[in-house]
């Protein structure tokens, strides 16, 4: 054929393989002054987080002014019923809500990465049938539905080394299901990349199965992984926020995007302002890792 | 066609598997808190004796495998234990009330995004309107970063109460009056699953126009018409099974953030009261018949790949 | 409005007196603003085999789109020249146009991969649908199997209820053939139509066609990089390089005494054409990229006749006595 070919994307991708766990859907083309900005404000985000209760005074949880007041100079995002600022609530939650995302996701990928390159590499056939089917059981449970069932487990209370009430039940859940989309995606990575040349005249070489799983498939796989995990810090900063709007996310007094919103609710006509902004903060910060995923996502299939 | 019936079996055979697993996996869920289940359950100021008789209760006593195999048992006779927060009512009665409704928003938020979804990406891959296409694609990536209770909210709060357009909420009466309540939250749904399958539309026509077979079908005089109708959708088809499949378990964990916003009689109050009370029982009830729903949709997706797409029916 | 075609060579029976069934003058084609075919003239006769030669890049395939209309498809247009089917100019022609024409007076055979055929289509049912395009109102099931048998197709019951990825490489080769001569076209185009096979079935797929083209009164453009190929199968050939015809002559007579350095370079290093026991020579160096080009020849920097009149302007395709050449130095050269 000429070189003159007809425009083709990637192949689309049939998802037997599993891959396409949400993390996938946003496929952003994006040059690269908005990648660079897109990276810049979740960084500028926590940064604020940090140094906001400073400079203004104002405490995340301390009543710090008449409750309900509109946006005004004072207080840029207005406060909430208790008085509370909402503009450093804002970026303070940040932290919470990145914290819980990077730390659940990244967690999970981990684990997922390396069970599903082992399963991927094990000669006993039935271990990783079996596997699979766990894999399959563990992500037919809406993560919603699981959550709250652990958060009544452990008692909304519950809570250890300082951490806002409710996290340790949220890191449950998202550990306990999040391995299993890691594990299915590298594990179709694991032998996709089995059949590939460069472990071919690995084998020929002499090395043993394991030194090629460990050294050559486990890095790519890894970074697979890693590169849609970013992705999928998305999903869990919206699920968190989502679990906190129906009550059972992260206790107050901590502030957390879904929690805010959660408090504004029932005032939507009066105070506005408390549902808004963390509303916009959530879709601000999606579209930037959006962008930042699918950068990294498309970086990685460059390379392989 | 005997391919499509060894599959069948295949497929048959991994839903009852992964079924058996999902529900024995409920029956552990409850063993991963820390501390007595049953006073966290309760709360600090519980008696033991009402902490003990819960224990019984729950079978919190008796060794794990016979828990395991009483939730089993208990699942395939359709015994989810007794509700805590509504005594007297069993869990399986209070989910089979609330599953029509949270089924009814499902279902339609589904056919609205596909025939959305695959109209307009269709459009997006064949048109030369380039500016428009872009638009429409942009908005898509929007959607898709609103969460869906956010979505929720602003059509809650813009089209229901400011506009009047739709009920604020709450549930019809009987059958046709259930429309006019549901449409609106439908809608917040489809904003979960619409621009995926747009978007996939969209991306797998245009590679599938460019493939030779489409070429070729030009080629022998058959007209656009025909080619887009015959030959490019049905391919483009397969992704969007694919996202279907996988959106199932976002769709119903959608389904109760919406529900809960809209305050819909479904299984998202369901699991919004259920919380409220510490009605253990119930929500394991509720995450073992989603786990089930979620199961036999996927089993339903593989099954449908069969029979669209003849390359699968060979493959072990 | 023709050129004078100099002396061809036609296939015995047809009359000098008809129209071309296709012909291409001065053809420029450019895609995304890149110019990837300039100059192209080229005449197919009712009934003639002509084959095209040319390299990856050489401009050959887009020539190929151009008369059958499928330059959209890749984004191209034509941006001089024109081009006529059957008598009728369809350079600026609709693609309803185009459509009226496919399958029954021009079609094409695309390249042998399995991406030819729709995969959840069988068979029969993508034959079945072209023969009622083409051909309303006739038994669909006798012209089916007719068809099938006209391309020599094994087990053709079999194949009728087959789906593309169940049959072998040269079975869907000639299910391919059979969609494109069910209209009856007057010009089949075969593009790359024996490239990704195995050679005993190339040769096959080429009798194939060959025979075709007798019985069904046939013109045939055939389109490889395989000279041997072309060499079996056609009255007349023009080799493309860099977008554009460097040559044009009978078949027998191009290979045998070439006129252009590049063709020369072809046969030198085909070991078809070369008698076995002399040394094969390969060209150094690559085309040049698309749209790249420099003013002059375009094969200059590759050529060792390469003198600075070949670099001030594209030389002109001049036909002597049925054998055009595009070289300056065409004269003076001996190859």
């Amino acid at each position: 054929m000429t070189v003159i070919s007809p425009p083709s994307g990637r192949q689309a991708d049939r998802g037997r393989t599993g891959l396409g766990w949400p993390g996938m859907r946003l496929r952003i083309r994006a040059p690269r002054g908005v990648v660079l900005v897109a990276a810049a404000i979740p960084i500028a985000i926590v940064i604020l987080g940090f140094i906001l209760p400073a400079i203004t005074g104002y405490s995340p949880t301390a009543f710090v002014a008449a409750p309900l007041q509109p946006p005004s100079w004072a207080h840029p995002f207005g406060t909430d019923q208790f008085g509370r600022d909402v503009f450093v609530r804002c970026f303070v939650a940040s932290h919470i809500d990145y914290l819980v995302a990077v730390v659940g996701v990244g967690v999970s990928s981990v684990v997922g990465t390396i069970v599903g390159v082992v399963v991927a590499a094990t000669r006993v056939r039935w271990i990783d049938w079996a596997v699979m089917r766990v894999v399959d059981a563990v992500i037919a449970f809406p993560f919603i539905v699981l959550a709250l069932a652990f958060v009544v487990a452990f008692g909304p209370a519950a809570s250890f080394a300082g951490l806002p009430q409710g996290m340790p039940a949220l890191f449950t859940a998202f550990l306990l299901v999040g391995w299993a989309y890691y594990a299915r995606l590298a594990r179709s990575q694991a032998i996709s990349l089995r059949s590939r040349d460069f472990v071919t005249s690995a084998r020929l070489m002499g090395y043993s199965s394991a030194r090629i799983s460990l050294r050559h498939i486990m890095p790519i796989a890894m970074a697979t992984t890693m590169a849609y995990a970013v992705g999928d810090a998305i999903i869990t900063v919206a699920l968190t926020a989502s679990l906190s709007f129906l009550g059972a996310g992260i206790g107050p007094p901590a502030p957390e995007w879904g929690q805010m919103m959660f408090d504004g609710r029932g005032l939507l006509q009066i105070a506005w302002w408390m549902t808004l902004f963390p509303a916009l903060m959530l879709v601000i910060s999606g579209l930037c890792l959006a962008v930042l995923a699918d950068h990294a996502v498309r970086r990685l299939e460059d390379r392989i | 066609m005997p391919g499509i019936a060894r599959k069948l079996a295949q497929l048959l055979g991994k839903l009852a598997l992964v079924a058996l697993l999902v529900t024995m996996m409920t029956g552990l869920l409850i063993h991963l808190s820390p501390g007595n289940p049953a006073r966290t359950i309760l709360g600090n100021r519980a008696s033991p004796a009402q902490v003990a008789e819960l224990s019984q209760q729950m079978h919190l006593n008796a060794p794990l495998w016979e828990q395991i195999w009483l939730t089993v048992r208990g699942a395939a006779t359709g015994n989810l234990g007794m509700s805590l927060s509504e005594p007297g009512r069993s869990v399986l009665s209070i989910i089979l009330s609330a599953l029509p409704v949270t089924l009814t928003l499902i279902a339609i938020a589904v056919v609205v995004s596909a025939v959305a979804g695959i109209a307009l990406g269709l459009w997006g891959a064949l048109t030369s309107h380039r500016l428009v296409d872009e638009g429409v694609s942009g908005s898509a990536i929007t959607l898709l970063a609103l969460p869906p209770f956010v979505l929720a909210l602003l059509l809650l709060e813009f089209v229901a109460v400011d506009w009047k357009v739709a009920p604020a909420g709450g549930w019809g009466l009987d059958w046709p009056d259930h429309l006019a309540y549901a449409w609106l939250p439908s809608l917040a749904l489809c904003g979960l699953l619409m621009p995926q399958v747009l978007r996939t539309v969209r991306q797998t026509a245009g590679e599938i126009r460019a493939h030779d077979f489409i070429e070729a079908a030009h080629s022998r005089g058959l007209s656009a018409v025909r080619v887009t109708l015959r030959h490019v959708l049905p391919n483009a088809a397969l992704p969007v099974i694919t996202v279907l499949g996988l959106n199932a378990a976002g769709l119903i964990a959608g389904a109760v953030v919406v529900e809960a916003v809209f305050g819909l009689p479904g299984l998202g109050q369901v699991l919004e009261n259920a919380v409220g009370a510490r009605d253990y029982p119930l929500l394991q009830g509720v995450a073992l018949v989603t786990a089930l729903l979620v199961v036999i949709i996927n089993a339903v997706t593989d099954l449908s790949y069969t029979l669209i797409d003849p390359r699968t029916r060979t493959a072990p | 409005m023709t050129r004078p075609s100099g002396q061809r060579v036609s296939p015995p029976g047809s009359q000098a007196s008809e129209l071309p069934v296709a012909e291409i003058q001065d053809l420029a084609i450019s895609v995304a603003g890149r110019q990837v075919v300039t100059r192209v003239d080229l005449d197919i006769a009712a009934g003639e085999a002509v084959g095209l030669v040319g390299e990856s890049g050489s401009g050959k395939s887009v020539t190929c789109r151009s008369l059958i209309g499928l330059l959209d498809f890749i984004g191209a247009t034509v941006t001089a020249g024109q081009v006529w089917i059957a008598g009728r100019d369809m350079t600026s022609a609709s693609q309803r146009e185009w459509q009226a024409l496919r399958g029954r007076t021009v079609s094409l055979v695309p390249q042998a991969s399995l991406a030819g055929l729709d995969p959840l289509i069988q068979v029969g049912a993508q034959l079945r649908e072209v023969v009622r395009r083409h051909d309303r109102g006739t038994d669909v099931s006798a012209r089916t199997l007719e068809l099938l048998d006209q391309v020599q197709m094994p087990d053709p019951q079999r194949v009728l209820r087959a789906y593309p990825h169940e049959l072998s490489g040269g079975m869907r080769q000639r299910a391919m053939i059979a969609l494109a001569i069910a209209g009856r076209p007057a010009l089949l185009i075969a593009d790359e139509a024996t490239t990704a096979l195995d050679a005993t079935i190339q040769r096959s797929i080429l009798k194939l066609l060959s025979s075709l083209r007798t019985d069904l009164g046939m013109a045939l453009l055939l389109v490889s990089h395989d000279l041997a190929v072309i060499r079996s199968a056609t009255d007349q050939v023009a080799v493309m390089y860099a977008g554009t015809i460097v040559e044009r002559a009978a078949s027998r007579e191009l290979f045998v005494h070439p006129r252009h350095p590049y063709t020369a370079g072809l046969a030198a290093a085909d070991p078809a054409l070369v008698p076995r026991g002399k040394p094969l020579r390969s060209m150094v160096g690559d085309p040049p990229q698309p749209g790249a080009w420099a003013p002059g020849c375009r094969f200059a920097p590759r050529c060792v006749y390469q003198r600075p009149v070949c670099e001030q302007a594209l030389p002109p395709l001049i036909d002597q006595g049925g054998h055009a050449v595009a070289c300056v130095r065409a004269a003076e050269i001996s190859l």
